[in-house]
């Protein structure tokens, strides 16, 4: 996916996962690297006053930062969260939530979709499972 | 041994007696010493399971299977740190901020009526300004209550705000 960032319209490119709860995250690197290439980058100011929990694959919970940028998508304008993630700081270890089957969120990366040729269309499709 | 006490107790008698120091012994007591807090408690669980040095009025209160599950948390946190470490990663000690009292102060009214939902704390006022579906609804919301511009964030009933796996 390509996306225009700012008022001067920086692109980038960027991955769609369909297994996060999360919105548009940048780790902190890319950040500081946006900001070094494009003078005129600006998200503003971060709007938490101490660090969030953003839980990551491997369970750890990195410290999180919250910026708010309009986006445009196809025509469609929208102010969005922009989460920017600190990987080297560690807030703790996740403990499981889950207790229930609808709390079970499998990741279904890049591998899987680059594999089949359906297309999505921003619904959910049904994945069927069963011995090879 | 001197009597009911061990040659280490019988040289610390001695030391404070004397003031008369021996190498060996205190080599060895250099190599005993326990360094961290934690080793210091792993130390007295271990005497207290042991029953060593268990305090006659804490003997009736806390049971040997109680010591033993607190020392293997003790011990599953330090494997876990040591994990860690290995991999390169060092885990900040969790400590409880001023946002963090103010959301387990009203945690249980939170997760009855709002679980799921995004608050914004206001640490210095000790309040909840703002909840909403995501975080730019519950800022928009408490920047009508405060004049404040930053403010802290929780998920109502999770350990964090988001996942990305």
């Amino acid at each position: 996916m390509a996306c225009q960032f700012g008022g001067q319209k920086i692109p980038i490119r960027s991955l769609a996962d369909t297994g996060c709860d999360s919105g548009f995250v940048l780790l902190d690197v890319e950040l500081d690297i946006l900001k070094r290439t494009h003078k005129e980058f600006d998200l503003g100011e971060k709007r938490n006053d101490e660090p969030f929990k953003v839980t990551v694959a491997d369970g750890h919970q990195v410290a999180g930062d919250v910026y708010f940028a309009w986006v445009e998508l196809a025509g469609e304008k929208k102010v969005i969260e922009v989460i920017v993630i600190h990987p080297d700081k560690i807030l703790g270890t996740e403990t499981s939530e889950i207790e229930k089957i609808e709390d079970i969120l499998p990741c279904v990366g890049r591998k899987f979709l680059n594999h089949f040729d359906v297309v999505f269309h921003g619904k959910s499709q049904k994945i069927a499972v069963f011995k090879y | 041994m001197f009597g009911e006490y061990s040659k280490e107790e019988t040289y610390k008698l001695l030391k404070k007696a004397t003031g008369q120091k021996i190498d060996a012994y205190e080599r060895l007591e250099l190599d005993h010493a326990p360094r961290t807090n934690k080793e210091l408690m792993l130390e007295l669980l271990d005497s207290l399971v042991r029953r060593d040095v268990l305090p006659s009025t804490t003997e009736e209160r806390i049971t040997n299977l109680e010591l033993k599950v607190k020392r293997i948390d003790l011990l599953e946190a330090e494997i876990r740190e040591l994990k860690d470490k290995m991999n390169g990663k060092e885990v900040q000690k969790p400590h409880l901020t001023a946002a963090d009292i103010v959301y387990e102060e009203n945690k249980m009214e939170l997760e009855r009526k709002h679980f799921g939902k995004i608050v914004a704390i206001d640490a210095e006022s000790g309040k909840i300004v703002g909840i909403g579906r995501d975080m730019f609804e519950a800022y928009k919301n408490a920047s009508k209550k405060s004049k404040k511009t930053k403010f802290a964030f929780r998920k109502v009933g999770y350990q964090s705000i988001c996942k990305l796996r």
